[in-house]
C-alpha cells in the first residue's frame, strides 16, 4: 500500500507542476496593467503621468466613480478610452484580457473607489 | 487466475511506469532546445529558450526581456555594440510594478533599484551575438511578412502621431528622459529592431508575447509604418 501512495503522491507532484499558476485577481491585474498611469493605490498619479497631457482618472474618487456604472468601466477597460469619447491615452485592453479578467478589474475598482469587498 | 495481491502488484507496477514516464517527459520539455554554453549567464535575467508556459506571474518577475527569438528580434550590429556599452532600454525595469514606490509626489521609479546590464568586451560581444542569433523562435511571424518602404516622417508631425493621437508616449520614450517609463525606450528602436519584428510586434504584440504589456491598438500596417517612419527619423535624424 505504501508503494501506491508513492506513485500517487509522485503523479500529484507531476501534475500539479504544469498548474502552479496563482489565482487571478482584480489587483493582480490592475498592477500588472493599470497601475503604471493609474497609480499602485488607484490615485491617477502612476509613474507614466509626467508626460501625459490628460491626467488619468483616479480611481479612488468616490463620487466619480460612483457615476460610472459597471457596464460603462468594462466597456472602456475593453474599448479604450475613444469608445466612451474619452481620451485615446487610455487604450483597448480587449487583445489583453478576457471579459472575466474584466470582470474583476471592474470589482476591484470598486474596491479602490468605494471600499465595496472584492468577490 | 491471478490472485487479488498479485494484480495490485501488477497494476502498482504498472502506474510507477506511467509516473516515471510522465516525469521523464515534463524534464525532457524543459531540457529541449539546448542554447549555447556561452549564453548559460544571461539565463538569470532572460529567457533563452521558450518557457513552456508564459503566465502573468512569470511576466511579472522577468528581470531582462525574452531571448529565446533574439535572432528575429535585434539587428546584430546594433546588439553587438550595446553589449560592449549597455545603456538602460527600461526606464522602469522590464517589469515596473517591482521597482515603483508611492510618495506624496506621486509614484516614482526607484532608479538604484534597477538592474545594470553587465559589460562585455569586444570578443564576448561578438561571440554573445553569434550565439543569440541562433535563436529565431517565432521566424513563422515574419515568414510572410511584406515590408514597403519605410519613409521618414517629419519630426512635427510624427511627435504628434506618437504623442497626441495613438497615445504611444503614455508608455515610451521618444526622446531620452522625455516620455513614460513603463514601456522600453523607443528612440532608439530603428537601428536595435529588426523591421519585421518592430512592425509585426507593433501590429500583435501578443504574438511574440503572449503576456506582453502592450495592447494591440489593432492598427493598419500604413499605420504602423507611419510610427515606424518616425522612429527612423529619430534615429537617423539625431541631434
Amino acid at each position: 500500500m505504501n508503494k501506491l501512495a508513492i506513485v500517487l503522491v509522485t503523479l500529484a507532484c507531476v501534475f500539479s507542476s504544469h498548474s502552479q499558476a496563482e489565482p487571478m485577481s482584480g489587483k493582480k491585474l490592475y498592477q500588472a496593467y493599470c497601475a503604471q498611469c493609474h497609480g499602485m493605490e488607484g490615485d491617477g498619479y502612476g509613474i507614466n503621468v509626467e508626460f501625459m497631457e490628460v491626467l488619468p482618472r483616479d480611481h479612488t474618487d468616490t463620487e466619480e466613480m460612483s457615476s460610472r456604472t459597471d457596464e460603462d468601466l468594462f466597456k472602456v477597460i475593453k474599448f479604450g478610452g475613444k469608445s466612451i469619447d474619452k481620451s485615446v491615452l487610455m487604450p483597448n485592453w480587449d487583445s489583453i484580457l478576457t471579459d472575466d479578467e474584466i470582470d474583476l478589474l471592474v470589482s476591484h475598482l470598486r474596491v479602490l473607489c468605494c471600499e465595496i469587498e472584492e468577490e | 487466475m491471478l490472485s487479488e495481491a498479485k494484480l495490485m502488484t501488477i497494476k502498482i507496477n504498472l502506474l510507477s511506469m506511467i509516473a516515471t514516464f510522465v516525469m521523464l517527459m515534463t524534464t525532457m520539455a524543459v531540457k529541449a532546445n539546448p542554447v549555447d554554453g556561452i549564453l548559460s549567464d544571461c539565463m538569470a535575467c532572460h529567457a533563452v529558450s521558450e518557457p513552456s508556459e508564459m503566465t502573468l506571474d512569470e511576466r511579472m518577475k522577468r528581470i531582462g526581456p525574452s531571448l529565446f527569438y533574439a535572432g528575429n528580434k535585434y539587428q546584430a550590429i546594433w546588439l553587438e555594440k550595446w553589449l560592449q556599452n549597455p545603456t538602460r532600454l527600461f526606464p522602469a525595469g522590464v517589469y515596473y510594478g517591482e521597482h515603483t514606490v508611492v510618495t506624496d509626489e506621486g509614484d516614482i521609479v526607484l532608479e538604484t533599484d534597477l538592474v545594470t546590464h553587465p559589460k562585455l568586451d569586444q570578443q564576448q560581444a561578438q561571440e554573445v551575438t553569434r550565439a543569440l542569433f541562433k535563436l529565431k523562435a517565432n521566424s513563422e511571424i515574419v515568414a510572410d511578412l511584406e515590408v514597403g518602404e519605410i519613409k521618414k516622417v517629419s519630426q512635427r508631425m510624427g511627435s504628434l502621431n506618437f504623442r497626441k493621437f495613438k497615445g504611444c508616449a503614455s508608455c515610451h520614450q521618444d526622446a531620452e528622459g522625455d516620455g513614460g517609463v513603463s514601456g522600453p525606450e523607443l528612440y532608439t528602436a530603428f537601428e536595435r529592431f529588426q523591421l519585421t519584428y518592430l512592425i509585426s510586434y507593433m501590429q500583435n504584440p501578443q504574438a511574440w508575447e503572449p503576456k506582453s504589456l502592450m495592447p494591440n491598438q489593432h492598427l493598419k500596417q500604413k499605420d504602423v509604418e507611419k510610427l515606424v517612419g518616425y522612429l527612423k527619423t529619430l534615429s537617423e535624424d539625431k541631434p
